[in-house]
């Protein structure tokens, strides 16, 4: 198998720079533990800067909020460090006391952002059916357990970085947390304050521990997560289909295919990576994973994440047909679970049944079954597109953090939704061009 | 005048309803007719592939007069431009064995596979039958439709007043069905 993640392009300026990063903030946190004021302000500092450099630099999708929320953790950290590190006489507590009821404050800004992805979680449900839930037969398992066997020594390698990553990531989540900690040890120090302090306590450190894993996930990590879905994910994938494929990490399809698709609703902002090409069963396929959202003044609604796969197909289709209702009307087909599953629309009965024959039918169902997720479809001259659904706050390729990569868990996603794409262009016939 | 008022929006109401029911009664029928008129399009298609069976036959096993003169006929007889639907799924029935035999004795005699005409039949059959056998899924799912609302009430009252009747499935042949015995084939005629 080949190796197409170029080590060259891995940014080794990041790599050095987060490791002058860790090892100066390791040396300004013991400096500062064991009562070296003036390091324990600029451990403050250098929060609040990072705080402010994160603002800065921020593209996650969920928007600003996040970002502001960031900011906030970094900076009451910084003020947190800065005071109670300061513990010599009064101006110090005060310092600390006050850098601390910043934290209830902090929280009018959590309950914004839980809201805020509460409301995308529901809009998402209403339009893309329900949290997935895999149920796999043994066959299944037995399956994924041969991919695991043949993958071995890419496993090994990659599950190598991850343990290697791992102090890394329990000494973010340790820093993130340091204020608490110290506040833990404050709040006792002074017996009252119990309750608001286990309240207030859990949610931060629930936040913290979130931001921690999000930050060392995206720059401590980046090797390790670059290692997983360049060599792994791309491996499994070339495993499954048997196929030749590229993979272009910080790539995605084009928004003109969204469009042509006609399975997604208005939408202004568009964004995706993991973009995929291959060839399997002599069908040429793209593949992304795709981040699509309505943005307004002041709101972002959410109109679809998931895997997005425009497939050639060497038959023109004479008029759409698919899950969108404006292709015409709707066309029920000789298998009764699948009209209660999908609803197909076109204008050509006879077509509609040559493209979805019973086999392509009964696929779609056993994966619907299988995934307890349902996918939205069509066929536009000659292409085929189908949209699966993520569940929400997940990200396909995202590499695990704690659980081993032997764990079959890591995998059984990815492989169900590729194996159940690579089958149904199995049974697509296509005899010649229309 | 209020019950007058009344009456008349229930009329109204009813007229309205009853009309809904006749128009997709109608539209189920024409829903059937439609693709039945697919099916018609592909057994068409079936058809034009005899002419060219019998040159590659007429070329290639001479011996095998029987085939030879059952092909003709059928040829003769597909190319009357008068028959009726009912006429057109018998000769397909007939079709369908006369392919079969083509390829057995394909088997029989090799020298058949190497005229170019035999590869555009196999070719151009496999696709027609690929679309037969879509068409005629569409054409049951449209009559399962169409049958439903001849049958359940209250739709089955309008069917009755305007003479629908219950429609039947357009099944696979004998032919198609059965691993046919392509020695026999023929034989029983």
């Amino acid at each position: 198998m080949s190796n197409i993640f170029d080590e060259d392009e891995i940014d080794k300026k990041r790599k050095q720079i987060l490791i002058v990063f860790v090892v100066g903030l390791s040396i300004l946190f013991s400096g500062g533990f064991f009562g070296h004021p003036m390091l324990a302000v600029a451990l403050g500092i250098t929060f609040i800067f990072f705080g402010i450099i994160f603002i800065a630099g921020s593209n996650s999708p969920e928007g600003g909020l996040w970002a502001i929320s960031r900011f906030f953790g970094w900076s009451i950290q910084g003020l947190g460090f800065i005071g109670l590190l300061l513990l010599d006489g009064a101006k110090g507590s005060w310092i600390s006391i006050l850098s601390f009821s910043i934290i209830p404050l902090s929280l009018i800004i959590l309950p914004i952002i839980f809201f805020k992805l509460t409301k995308s979680k529901q809009e998402k449900i209403q339009s893309q059916v329900q949290k997935r839930k895999l149920q796999l037969n043994d066959e299944d398992l037995e399956f994924i357990d041969e991919i695991i066997y043949k993958l071995h020594d890419q496993i090994k390698s990659i599950e190598n970085q991850r343990i290697f990553n791992l102090p890394i990531i329990i000494f973010t989540i340790l820093l993130f947390n340091s204020p608490f900690i110290f506040w833990t040890y404050s709040v006792i120090q002074a017996k009252n304050g119990i309750v608001s302090f286990v309240i207030i306590g859990s949610i931060f450190v629930f936040f913290a521990t979130l931001g921690a894993m999000k930050a060392t996930r995206k720059y401590a990590m980046k090797n390790y997560t670059q290692s997983f879905k360049g060599k792994l994910v791309f491996c499994i994938i070339q495993c499954l289909g048997n196929s030749i494929l590229k993979y272009i990490p910080n790539n995605y399809i084009e928004e003109s295919y969204l469009n042509r698709s006609n399975l997604f609703g208005y939408f202004n902002k568009y964004t995706g990576d993991d973009l995929i090409i291959g060839q399997v069963n002599n069908l040429i396929f793209e593949c992304s994973e795709i981040h699509v959202s309505n943005k307004s003044s002041d709101d972002e609604s959410r109109v679809f994440d998931g895997l997005f796969f425009v497939i050639d197909i060497p038959q023109r289709v004479q008029t759409p047909l698919g899950t969108n209702f404006k292709f015409g009307r709707k066309i029920l087909l000789d298998n009764p679970e699948f009209n209660e599953l999908f609803s197909v629309f076109g204008n050509d009965d006879t077509e509609a049944f040559y493209i979805l024959s019973s086999k392509v039918l009964e696929k779609m169902v056993e994966y619907v079954y299988k995934t307890g997720q349902s996918f939205q479809f069509s066929f536009i001259q000659n292409k085929l597109y189908i949209a699966i659904p993520a569940s929400p706050l997940k990200q396909f390729f995202e590499p695990p953090i704690f659980r081993s990569l032997w764990n079959y868990k890591v995998y059984a996603e990815i492989i169900t939704d590729f194996k159940f794409i690579f089958e149904l262009l199995n049974t697509l016939e296509f005899r010649k061009a229309g | 005048m209020a019950s007058i008022i009344i009456l008349s929006i229930i009329a109204i109401i009813f007229l309205s309803w009853i009309i809904g029911i006749y128009n997709n009664l109608i539209a189920k029928k024409n829903q059937v007719e439609n693709t039945f008129s697919s099916i018609d399009v592909y057994l068409k298609n079936r058809f034009d592939l005899i002419p060219n069976l019998v040159a590659v036959a007429k070329q290639a096993v001479k011996s095998e007069t029987k085939f030879i003169e059952k092909a003709i006929s059928l040829r003769n007889q597909v190319s009357n431009p008068d028959l009726s639907m009912d006429d057109k799924i018998h000769l397909d029935n007939q079709a369908s064995q006369l392919f079969t035999r083509f390829f057995a004795l394909s088997e029989s005699y090799p020298q058949m596979q190497s005229i170019s005409l035999f590869k555009e039949i196999q070719s151009n059959l496999a696709e027609i039958e690929d679309r037969i056998s879509a068409a005629r899924r569409a054409f049951n799912s449209a009559i399962t439709q169409y049958n439903n609302a001849v049958e359940m009430f209250p739709s089955n009252i309008i069917a009755l007043l305007i003479g629908f009747k219950v429609k039947e499935w357009f099944e696979a042949s004998e032919g198609e069905r059965q691993n046919v015995n392509v020695d026999n084939l023929f034989e029983a005629e």
